[in-house]
């Protein structure tokens, strides 16, 4: 992931709202797609609403990212994301939102999501079972994946984001591909 | 299993990254590939691979249904109004200030107040103590005299090394009597001076021993 320039980072720490509004515009984009695939949001709220949300708590803790040799703000950035991403999730159980890989409810809460005209009825299909399949790999393995995959993030800065070694986020991203490999073809056979 | 000198756990580790190339050439050249050819197992492990990455790629990110960036800046220009409103207000400032400026001083204000209350705590409780006990004090006063009186009885009739002093009208001090020589009735009588305030210390008394009984 491209990093943010540190005259920037500077600039927002020193309260400019023009370097904060480039910086949302930089990382708006990432964010998102990390929020809509970790899959955190209830049906009443939307990841727009979790976006704006993570935005709004680096705007008042940016002051307490440290600039030293090395680091990395993109993984500070999604430490934040991580983190008030745990509490949704954590919340979401609590309110009995998530369901299992045998509720047939989990397609249909996917649905509204992942609908597009543009696509054809099996990309679509391919995608919802996608999702299913990542929805179900626990937190660590989900955002670790994530992470990996999709946001083309380096080991290290996977590492700083999930607090562990560079060594664990390898295993959990090697697992959480045989797990979804393993999701997907019983997720086929259940439908 | 060996093909090309890399083993089997070797091409398991690097396959998903190599199932994820577009090229089917760039496949093709691969060291790892020419392994995958010949061992079934690594074939079947890449397909399974392959087929993952296919279905990982179409899982796309819908366009955000509004603009976010427009809303955090909103959102932000709000925040920055109610600061600003706040900074006018002296009060709603107070806890700010109390945090970040007076932190030191205020603790060591605290600290010393707390001093002070249990401090003056103890010397109500000490002296409301002593209020109580006064009667108790008299009571071991007389109790004190009645014991000297024997004690000034027995001396006068026994040859111990004192010297009594009479009072007016044929009174007796007991402060007169040696304290070498008999220390027991005189702490009986005066208490224990170091402890009690003076106030609250029975005074020497004077008991005229003709009118004592024994």
């Amino acid at each position: 992931m491209q990093e943010l320039s540190k005259e920037i980072v500077s600039r927002c720490q020193n309260g400019s709202a023009t370097a904060f509004a480039e910086l949302v515009k930089r990382y708006e984009r990432p964010l998102f797609a990390y929020i809509y695939r970790l899959n955190c949001t209830t049906v009443e709220q939307e990841p727009e609403d979790v976006v704006q949300e993570i935005f709004l708590k680096v705007y008042q803790n940016i002051h307490n990212f440290k600039q030293f040799p090395g680091a990395c703000f993109s993984a500070w950035l999604f430490t934040i994301a991580r983190n008030h991403c745990i509490d949704l999730i954590r919340k979401k159980k609590t309110d009995g939102h998530s369901k299992g890989l045998e509720d047939k409810g989990m397609i249909d809460l996917a649905e509204p999501k992942l609908a597009n005209p543009q696509k054809t009825a099996s990309q679509n299909e391919a995608a919802e079972l996608v999702a299913i399949a990542v929805a179900e790999l626990s937190e660590p393995f989900r955002s670790a994946f994530i992470l990996r995959y999709y946001e083309d993030m380096s080991y290290a800065e996977i590492a700083q984001i999930l607090q562990c070694n560079e060594g664990t986020v390898k295993s959990r991203v090697a697992r959480a591909k045989q797990m979804l490999s393993k999701l997907l073809d019983k997720i086929r056979q259940v439908g | 299993m060996e093909h090309k000198n890399l083993s089997c756990r070797q091409v398991q580790e690097y396959i998903y990254g190599l199932s994820q190339r577009q090229l089917q050439e760039e496949i093709e050249s691969s060291p790892e590939y020419e392994h995958i050819r010949q061992c079934a197992r690594c074939r079947e492990y890449f397909e399974r691979a392959k087929s993952l990455s296919e279905k990982l790629e179409q899982w796309s990110i819908p366009t955000p249904k509004r603009n976010i960036a427009a809303g955090v800046m909103t959102q932000i220009a709000q925040l920055e109004r109610d600061r600003k409103i706040e900074h006018f207000s002296p009060w709603s400032r107070l806890p700010a200030l109390f945090i970040y400026r007076l932190k030191v001083p205020v603790g060591a204000a605290a600290a010393v107040f707390v001093i002070l209350t249990i401090s003056l705590f103890l010397n109500i409780t000490r002296f409301s103590t002593y209020q109580d006990s006064k009667e108790k004090i008299q009571a071991k006063t007389d109790q004190g005299i009645a014991e000297g009186i024997k004690f000034a009885h027995r001396i006068k009739q026994e040859p111990y090394p004192v010297s009594i002093q009479p009072g007016s009208k044929g009174e007796m001090c007991f402060f007169g009597v040696s304290p070498e020589a008999a220390p027991a009735p005189i702490v009986v009588i005066l208490g224990v001076p170091g402890v009690m305030p003076i106030e609250t210390r029975p005074q020497p008394v004077s008991v005229n021993l003709s009118n004592q009984s024994l």
